[in-house]
């Protein structure tokens, strides 16, 4: 999948094909994709800006609630997405090596990470549930007393 | 589309004949000929286009007389939000760029399809779902959506007509737009031709390589904003609420850093064909090349910092509303650079005055008048007098009207006889340009004494003394529409008995008329080399001689 495979059909000199898609270009791909993402970071800029806007308009309010947090669950989740976006980036690795048994080994891998941040997600949102801290909740909107 | 529009033109086999995997009707919707993907889009825009034309007539009828007519306040709410989202989303942003930018883009820069034939198609399986939940929203039980096209909140938070349905069908939209920006941007960068460089690119490709990148810069902010007032309906988070400690003014600004942009989705590749059209028709370089490539870059690059002048009356500090009107005429100054160099060029040109040509002046008339309007609407005094009134819909009306929509028309009529091979009545379609220009000015100029006098925008009534010039105005939207239906049908008339055209009926320069009309499946029979701008008429003889 380097670069150095890259086909420009614009450089092809005759093309008697009757298909449109002989025309492999890598780098045009890589290209399509990265814009893609960039997209999706917009996508998420657009939460960031909010959740920017908000805390400091109510910067003691994030102050006092960040109190309440579990911090061990949270850091929990955020190594496991951390160690399965590696895990991914492995799963491509052996592809590209042409392994697929390891590909497909680090692939559930993944999987399973997947899993255990939808269950830490679980403990971690019962006990928010339980304090009656979800969206449209009287709680959630009127006071910080309940947060605390 | 049907195939009475295939023409043999000796040996080779356009892309109608051509026969693929699928037949029939499966072999357009399973294409990924950029081609056949152009012409789904023309098909379904027009469609959309009448639609929406439809729901315009029938609100100037109700604004007949002052009171009811022939509807209440409830369903004139709904019109006018329809109206707005179907032109809006449907019809203008994608129009020039997934129509016209499809057909004629990989054809302008020398490549055989775009970067992700695929992908295209699917980007237009999104749209015609996007479309379709747009207009199945009306029927669904809480009734049609009032809240105008900008979903302002909170009231989009708390009406309770069907809010969701439409926003989902809004943000489907938006991602068929991204794609097809990906796409674009990806095509212009790899798939040029040898020899065509950045600056020998076509200036219609300039305007949609601008509008791509604002396409992908742009369009991720809508969907999100418009994702967290879904979640706010069905959750209740209360982002935005002010009642729940939200702010709606976020929702302003989330909603204009995007939409304010998309206004340049809108008439950037419009700016682009006219760019086409002038030098082909004047038959001289255009002036000021580079000038109008950058200033089409530059105003992508102003345009997404203006968003705040559509919240002047919201409620912003005194120093955000004066930047923000100080930027906002910085962004008159790239589109004054294509005006001037537009008539710059016609000057000692020898002008034919054909149809696509007569379209694009009647372009520069009305879009004129848009634009400097939009001056009287970007400086703070005046807005503060003017804002909600007809003075705003005449203006954008102008702009998007008088300019997006009409270089629709000129590129129909332009690339018509490329696209499919045939001619249409020439003197009938101008004819028609003229009834539209007549219609359009009594319909949207009466708007701009109206808002000045005072009549808000996005009522049902109205009062009395408003009557005479309301009346007026409803005559011309009438006028405006008998143009319409005249050029829509002499163009069908065209599509049946047109003659042949011949593969370059206008004389043009760009790679699109050196290829037969309509063009083969790969478009070319070899990719050419480029050695030429794609205005210097001085070498027209060459670059045209196996043009027969």
């Amino acid at each position: 999948m380097s670069t150095n495979s890259t086909t420009n059909v614009a450089h092809e000199e005759e093309h008697g094909h009757e298909h449109v898609h002989d025309l492999r270009d890598d780098y045009g791909s890589k290209l399509g994709m990265w814009l893609f993402l960039f997209t999706e970071l917009l996508l998420f800029g657009g939460l960031f800006l909010l959740y920017m806007a908000y805390r400091f308009e109510y910067f003691p309010e994030f102050q006092l609630s960040a109190k309440s947090l579990k911090i061990w669950m949270g850091g929990l989740n955020t190594i496991i997405l951390l160690t399965s976006s590696l895990t991914m980036v492995l799963s491509i690795i052996a592809l590209q090596r042409r392994k697929i048994k390891a590909s497909i080994y680090w692939l559930i891998t993944t999987i399973g990470f997947a899993f255990g941040f939808l269950v830490v997600k679980y403990f971690e949102w019962s006990d928010k549930f339980a304090h009656g801290i979800f969206p449209g909740t009287i709680e959630t909107a009127k006071s910080n007393d309940t947060i605390v | 589309m049907s195939d009475s529009t295939v023409s043999t033109n000796g040996d080779y086999v356009n892309f109608y004949q051509y026969k693929g995997k699928h037949s029939g009707i499966l072999g357009w919707l399973l294409s990924v000929d950029h081609k056949r993907i152009g012409l789904l889009y023309l098909g379904s825009m027009v469609t959309f286009f009448l639609v929406g034309m439809t729901l315009g007539f029938f609100m100037r009828l109700e604004l007949w007389n002052p009171g009811q007519d022939i509807m209440g306040p409830q369903t004139y709410n709904a019109l006018f939000t329809l109206h707005g989202i179907i032109m809006i989303f449907l019809v203008i942003i994608p129009g020039i760029p997934a129509g016209f930018g499809n057909f004629f883009l990989p054809i302008q820069i020398g490549a055989e399809d775009v970067s992700f034939p695929r992908l295209n198609l699917f980007s237009w399986y999104l749209y015609t779902i996007g479309g379709l939940l747009a207009v199945a929203s009306l029927f669904l039980s809480g009734g049609p959506i009032d809240t105008g096209w900008t979903f302002y909140a909170p009231y989009s938070l708390r009406t309770g007509t069907e809010v969701i349905m439409p926003l989902m069908a809004a943000f489907i939209l938006g991602f068929s737009s991204i794609l097809t920006g990906v796409n674009f941007v990806t095509t212009v960068h790899r798939l040029r031709a040898p020899g065509m460089t950045f600056f020998k690119l076509p200036l219609f490709i300039w305007a949609l390589y601008s509008t791509a990148w604002i396409q992908i810069i742009g369009t991720p902010i809508i969907g999100i904003t418009i994702l967290l007032v879904v979640v706010e309906r069905l959750f209740g988070v209360g982002l935005f609420d002010p009642a729940m400690g939200g702010d709606p003014i976020l929702f302003q600004h989330l909603f204009w850093i995007y939409s304010h942009p998309a206004v340049y989705i809108m008439i950037l590749p419009a700016m682009g064909v006219v760019s086409e059209i002038i030098p082909t028709f004047a038959r001289k370089t255009i002036f000021g090349y580079g000038a109008i490539a950058v200033s089409s870059i530059a105003i992508a690059f102003v345009g997404t910092l203006v968003w705040g002048h559509h919240m002047f009356t919201s409620g912003m500090s005194d120093e955000s509303r004066w930047v923000y009107s100080f930027l906002t005429f910085i962004v008159a100054l790239p589109s004054g650079v294509k005006i001037f160099n537009w008539v710059a060029t016609m000057y000692k040109g020898s002008i034919k005055a054909e149809t696509p040509f007569l379209y694009v002046m009647a372009f520069i008339f009305l879009f004129s008048i848009g634009g400097l309007t939009g001056l009287v609407l970007g400086s703070l005094a005046t807005d503060v007098h003017l804002h909600d009134t007809y003075f705003v819909v005449a203006h954008f009306h102008y702009v998007m009207f008088g300019g997006t929509i009409f270089i629709f028309f000129a590129a129909l009529h332009y690339w018509f006889p490329k696209m499919f091979g045939k001619m249409y009545n020439t003197k009938i379609a101008n004819i028609a340009l003229a009834i539209m220009v007549v219609g359009f000015n009594m319909l949207y100029f009466t708007f701009f004494i109206l808002g000045y006098l005072g009549m808000p925008r996005r009522y049902y009534d109205y009062l009395p003394e408003f009557q005479g010039m309301h009346q007026f105005a409803t005559v011309g939207s009438w006028v405006l529409i008998t143009g319409i239906l005249l050029m829509f049908i002499n163009l069908f008339l065209g599509l049946k008995n047109g003659k042949k055209a011949g593969n370059n009926p206008w004389g043009g320069m760009t790679l699109e008329w050196t290829v037969p009309s309509p063009p083969p499946l790969l478009n070319f029979k070899k990719i050419p080399t480029v050695k030429y701008g794609p205005y210097e008429y001085e070498h027209y003889d060459e670059v045209t001689k196996n043009v027969n």
